[in-house]
């Protein structure tokens, strides 16, 4: 028997409404030419935007010497391709840490995946011969945003026939999650973000990460594998546990080697530990 | 996570603890592809338990020799020494381990899971070490645990609990 759960439009836009200068932020930084001017126009009309870029652009993290005074300072400092990954972590901070008990999640499970894939995809590159998007950091950061909201709609009784199925017919658990349910975290993902007014290039990431061959897009790419990355260190497994998908072309499209996979697991094992300590204060 | 006892010696991922404290529970969490292994001497009662995640420092000698505990090959010799420093036997050793699953829908790319066990059999068995018991492999989540008192090796997800 398949239930069907539908999820009204009001529910996709309660998920922690991005302000408009994220969204704005999100489709400027699309275009890898984006200049620094046009970057700190845009966050300096939004007060706690511009607080929150100079907290961090002076914080113990980007070790500064001198004091970052202006939005522009600070753009430059922290770099395009980090600054919407940083707002967009700022604002979802306490949704990611809550416990997702139908994913079997437990407090900053989530957190702690989402962090250690965005930390996947921004050091992926140094093994590649080619560069990869600063879109892929913020993308890999929410890959997993639908689980918040199917999580509300989870009771006991569907994650266990979802668990039965993926036992059952050997598949995977976002395809288990489709058959249950009607829909997945990954569809629910993409539709939030596309609320969000976020380019179409990161909504496809998320939309997509479990399935990268059918679209051979190098965000995608870098989400599906980031997301494998956390998993294989052991972040945020949950119900879904190692019962995924993963794609043997992703890495051969990106020219990722068995060696550099391990060296990657390696280098966002350290940087998790750095950046749980920096968030956490553990 | 279930049946936690409550002081429980917490082996973080690349990490190890060793005891000789006959009412410790040593216990890990979440070995996904990680390798748990497990290691008592059960004539001294001294026993430790190791977290670890890749299979050779040679991808990162840098991090090997800060953390050396990330690597099968760099981290399980010190661990074995670590026991016997507090006074246990090697000939003694009952080993045990766990872990090392595998992405379900995925081939030898993403298979460190089985690269790190096929790294510590090859390890133990230059060293002439043998399992003694072992629940590894599949795509399931396995949290370790160790009872110094006893040696008793003991598995546990959200699933089941089982001794191994």
């Amino acid at each position: 028997m398949t239930t069907l759960v539908t999820i009204p439009m009001s529910e996709i836009q309660s998920l922690a409404p991005m302000p408009v200068s994220v969204a704005k932020l999100a489709r400027m930084l699309a275009n890898p030419d984006v200049s620094f001017n046009n970057v700190a126009r845009v966050i300096e009309f939004d007060e706690a935007l511009t607080a929150n870029m100079l907290k961090l652009a002076n914080s113990a993290m980007m070790a500064s010497r001198t004091q970052i005074k202006t939005v522009k300072e600070a753009v430059i400092r922290l770099g395009t391709s980090q600054i919407l990954k940083f707002v967009v972590a700022k604002h979802l901070n306490n949704a990611l840490s809550q416990t997702l008990k139908g994913y079997e999640l437990e407090e900053n499970e989530l957190w702690m995946h989402s962090v250690a894939s965005a930390l996947a995809a921004e050091n992926i590159g140094q093994f590649l011969a080619r560069p990869i998007p600063g879109l892929s950091f913020t993308a890999a950061l929410v890959h997993d945003i639908g689980k918040l909201i199917l999580n509300r709609h989870m009771n006991r009784n569907l994650v266990n026939q979802i668990k039965e199925k993926v036992e059952l017919e050997h598949i995977t658990y976002i395809e288990a999650e489709r058959a249950v349910l009607g829909t997945d975290h990954a569809k629910v993902g993409g539709e939030i973000a596309s609320n969000w007014k976020f380019p179409k290039e990161l909504v496809d990431a998320i939309q997509y990460h479990h399935e990268p061959d059918a679209y051979g897009d190098v965000i995608i790419d870098t989400v599906h594998i980031a997301n494998n990355v956390a998993k294989l260190i052991g972040v945020g497994l949950g119900s879904e546990q190692m019962n995924l998908f993963a794609s043997e072309e992703a890495p051969n499209r990106l020219g990722l080697t068995t060696t550099s996979l391990e060296a990657l697991c390696a280098k966002v094992q350290t940087n998790l530990v750095k950046a749980e300590e920096l968030f956490r204060g553990r | 996570m279930h049946d936690e006892p409550a002081a429980a010696i917490v082996v973080d991922v690349a990490d190890m603890k060793v005891s000789n404290q006959a009412g410790d529970i040593i216990m890990t969490h979440a070995l996904g592809s990680c390798i748990g292994v497990s290691v008592y001497d059960p004539v001294a009662c001294i026993g430790g338990l190791v977290h670890i995640m890749l299979p050779a420092s040679s991808v990162s000698p840098d991090k090997a020799k800060n953390n050396p505990f990330m690597f099968v090959d760099s981290g399980i010799p010190i661990f074995l020494n670590s026991l016997c420093k507090l006074g246990a036997d090697k000939k003694r050793f009952v080993v045990k381990v766990a872990g090392g699953a595998q992405i379900s829908q995925g081939e030898d790319f993403f298979a460190i899971g089985k690269r790190n066990y096929l790294m510590l059999r090859k390890l133990f068995w230059m060293n002439g070490i043998i399992i003694a018991g072992q629940d590894v492999g599949g795509n399931i989540l396995r949290t370790m645990y160790l009872d110094i008192n006893t040696g008793r090796t003991w598995l546990v997800n959200s699933e089941r609990n089982w001794d191994i």
